[in-house]
């Protein structure tokens, strides 16, 4: 129980503190919202009074404490970019993201796993070169370039699956491949190494000697070892994609949270800068917490400790 | 061998999902009736008092009608006014309102004119009300609309053409994201980062129908995506695409490429308040140092007509063709001007939009051409809220390049450059100038094309920047759409595509 307060008021102070860095660190840029909506059309009268109306001439500090007013209140505000409301429009791109993290992340697991442990188990073989090659050329890509490469394919030549936009998941096969290639290269290696360092046990030798199928001393006794690591990359990696993934969304002109904030910072549109990245946070200090519990059911002694 | 079935089974079970995506993707062909157009942001806001960005008035021109819209040609024809007279003082305009329906079902009444024409001219509601200061009053009489002038305003009729003097219903509201007007499409949705939907209005006042039932506007922010995009057939039309990418498009058989005037004038602002560019030497040296044909070819690959002053040859009746020879490329002129002045190793630095990738090279191939004369140019790129913030509005830099877009009337183009003037970014200052902008909102006709005439003159030879190029619009469709109108302002036309086989 004191665990789970304690846990709690690191949460609310953390969520606090990324709240204030956002909201300073946007207004130090250069111009305001009210700067960008008129652009070179503008004149000073109509900026003084479209600043009045925007709310964006009062004094930092007094909007941070109205923002987190009505923030503590669930009201996150109205976007001065898009008219309506932050939470709606997170919302709304939020499936999106989530989704997209996912399929990456599961599509990384799925290719590293089996590829890390073919060449951990058949070390010094060709098979162990070629993995490595192409994990090295896989780490190598920007997966921008990837995307482009992959749309080039599965769109122009083959014509499979949509170039661009969202209509349903199917919309999501290519960008989530783009981002999981060069991860699945980098967790290949991770899940490599860990193999090898699992596989080179006492353990191990004891399952031998025990004689226990080749099989099940692979994927039972040594890849439970190794998943530790590999998990909370794995995990790092999910939250990274769950902040948005920038700049995929802006080659696949996906609806999601990542293009919505760059949006948002664009425009200088902090309330919906700081919803974005409020939900962002709430929802990576989840991830977080799930993945502590998967790394305690997988590693006896975290449960212990 | 069991391993080997396994192995056979997956390998059959992903080439099954993909045949299976291929037949999915091959039977949602698209809808006849249905056209999608690449956008590459979101508009701001569809509420005309408030919208001020590019992206939704080439959009909204479906949607809102004003009392007067613009042609191709950019003449100024009826649209919700049958037609109109104007008094022999230039300050009232009368105008006949037609029987026309807003999307809502409801009539056009004078009442929703004057709300609207009203709202558009009050600064604590529009963005756009320096426009429409000349106005002195509006009212109704039976169908009837009048507006008095304060004093003759001739680009009132143009400024009417505007976003921001639509005519909407006087009790609508939220129409920032659910706009309501009388044009040949209504808005259906509009889901931010995706697209923006329309539908065909059947009651259209014209009685025409259009031959697009369904209209997507799909954002894509990626140029590269877009190109793929329409090369696949997901979308028919790219308004504007840019030069860089037309390698990509010109090859493929079953797309088109249609170029015209942007009317977009790229300029090389120059600080006329800076201390060194004050001396009109060294603004006259800079432009004689600039290389116009280099940079068209460089910066935008080719696509694009050279201009000499504040106007593009889109607007053909007010454009002056004879100002080449004024301060002509001549790098040895350049540098004797500037040892006249006194300077012979200047240092300036140049300030790019970060956003606008065509000013940014432009920006770096002027910086060569200038560093060939003498001047060492530093240059600084930097992101557009910052460029609006500091260049534009605190006026605090040296050299920039950016691009203005272009209007109908030459007035609110040039204006720009009065001394007084807040938009004044290039801080010009040229009491000649100045009393021509006055005169020519006074007069018409032949009288007023004149006076910009001499006006663009003055602004090439005092330098208030060196104009350098009008970019090309690259529209590329599929090759059995026709119809597509190019406007000298923002608009997509929609209403004027069809397809034909």
């Amino acid at each position: 129980m004191k665990y789970v307060i304690q846990k709690l008021t690191s949460f609310v102070f953390t969520l606090l503190l990324i709240s204030i860095i956002t909201f300073f660190s946007l207004n130090i840029l250069p111009g305001d919202s009210a700067v960008l909506i008129l652009g070179t059309e503008g004149d000073p009268m109509q900026l003084d009074i479209l600043r009045e109306q925007l709310g964006v001439n009062q004094h930092p500090v007094l909007r941070y404490c109205k923002w987190l007013f009505h923030m503590i209140k669930g009201d996150l505000g109205v976007s001065v970019r898009y008219g309506v409301d932050v939470a709606s429009l997170v919302l709304d791109a939020l499936p999106v993201t989530l989704l997209l993290a996912i399929m990456a992340v599961g599509l990384a697991l799925a290719i590293s796993v089996p590829l890390g442990v073919s060449c951990a188990v058949k070390q010094g073989t060709l098979l162990e070169s070629a993995g490595l090659i192409i994990t090295e050329l896989g780490m190598a890509i920007p997966a921008f370039w990837l995307g482009i490469l992959l749309i080039n394919l599965f769109s122009l030549k083959l014509n499979w699956l949509p170039p661009a936009g969202y209509t349903s998941i199917i919309s999501l096969i290519l960008p989530a491949c783009a981002l999981a290639i060069p991860r699945a290269a980098m967790l290949t290696r991770v899940v490599r190494s860990n193999m090898l360092a699992a596989l080179q046990q006492n353990y191990m030798r004891t399952a031998r000697s025990k004689g226990l199928p080749q099989k099940t001393i692979l994927y039972k006794h040594a890849l439970k070892n190794a998943s530790i690591t590999v998990c909370s990359v794995a995990g790092i990696h999910l939250t990274q994609l769950l902040g948005g993934t920038i700049v995929i969304e802006q080659v696949f002109s996906l609806p999601g949270v990542g293009q919505l904030l760059l949006n948002a910072v664009l425009h200088r549109d902090l309330p919906l800068v700081q919803g974005i990245v409020m939900i962002a946070a709430c929802l990576i200090l989840l991830v977080n917490l799930i993945f502590d519990l998967v790394l305690a059911v997988l590693d006896p002694r975290i449960r212990f400790e | 061998m069991r391993k080997n079935v396994k192995f056979a089974a997956v390998i059959a079970a992903v080439l099954g999902v993909l045949v299976g995506l291929s037949i999915f993707n091959h039977s949602i062909s698209t809808n006849e009736r249905e056209i999608s157009i690449a956008v590459p942001t979101d508009p701001d806001s569809f509420d005309p008092t408030y919208s001020v960005a590019a992206a939704t008035a080439e959009i909204a021109f479906n949607i809102y009608e004003g009392l007067v819209k613009s042609t191709p040609d950019g003449q100024v024809v009826g649209a919700l006014a049958s037609h109109w007279e104007i008094d022999s003082s230039l300050t009232k305009y009368t105008f006949f309102l037609r029987e026309a329906y807003f999307h809502n079902g409801k009539l056009v009444t004078p009442d929703d004119v004057v709300n609207s024409i009203n709202r558009a001219r009050d600064p604590k509601i529009s963005q756009r009300a320096s426009r429409y200061q000349a106005i002195k009053d509006v009212y109704a009489d039976e169908d009837r609309i009048i507006i008095v002038l304060k004093e003759p305003y001739a680009p009132l009729l143009y400024e009417l053409t505007e976003l921001s003097a639509v005519i909407y219903p006087k009790d609508a509201d939220g129409l920032a994201n659910k706009p309501i007007g009388t044009g040949p499409y209504k808005f259906v949705e509009w889901r931010p980062n995706q697209y923006i939907k329309l539908t065909r209005y059947a009651e259209h006042w014209s009685k025409q129908s259009p031959y697009y039932k369904d209209v997507y506007f799909r954002i894509m922010p990626d140029t590269n995506t877009v190109v793929l995009s329409i090369k696949t057939g997901v979308i028919d039309l790219i308004p504007r695409l840019e030069a860089d990418y037309l390698h990509q498009v010109e090859s493929d058989a079953k797309l088109k490429v249609q170029s015209a005037p942007m009317n977009l004038v790229q300029i090389l602002a120059v600080n006329n308040a800076h201390p060194v560019l004050k001396d009109k030497r060294v603004r006259q040296a800079i432009a004689m140092a600039i290389d116009r044909d280099e940079i068209i070819y460089g910066a935008a690959w080719g696509q694009g007509d050279k201009i000499f002053s504040g106007l593009s040859p889109a607007m053909p009746e007010f454009f002056h063709n004879q100002l080449e020879e004024v301060l002509p490329y001549n790098p040895d002129q350049a540098q004797q001007l500037l040892s006249e002045a006194g300077y012979s190793d200047l240092e300036l630095t140049i300030d790019l939009p970060s956003a606008y990738p065509l000013h940014v090279q432009t920006g770096e191939i002027i910086a060569d051409q200038l560093s060939r004369v003498g001047i060492n140019v530093n240059i600084q790129i930097i992101e557009w809220g910052t460029w609006l913030e500091r260049v534009y509005n605190q006026r605090d830099y040296e050299l920039t390049v950016t691009g203005l877009t272009g209007k109908l009337d030459p007035h609110t183009i040039l204006s720009r450059y009065v001394s007084t003037e807040p938009k004044n970014f290039t801080n010009f200052n040229n009491p000649e100038f100045d009393q021509l902008i006055k005169q020519g909102v006074g007069v018409l006709a032949a009288e007023r094309t004149q006076i910009y005439k001499k006006a663009q003159e003055i602004l090439t030879e005092d330098v208030a920047g060196v104009f350098i190029m009008d970019p090309k619009q690259l529209t590329v469709t599929k090759n059995d759409i026709y119809g597509w109108q190019n406007y000298p302002v923002y608009v997509i036309d929609v209403a004027s595509l069809y397809k034909h086989k």
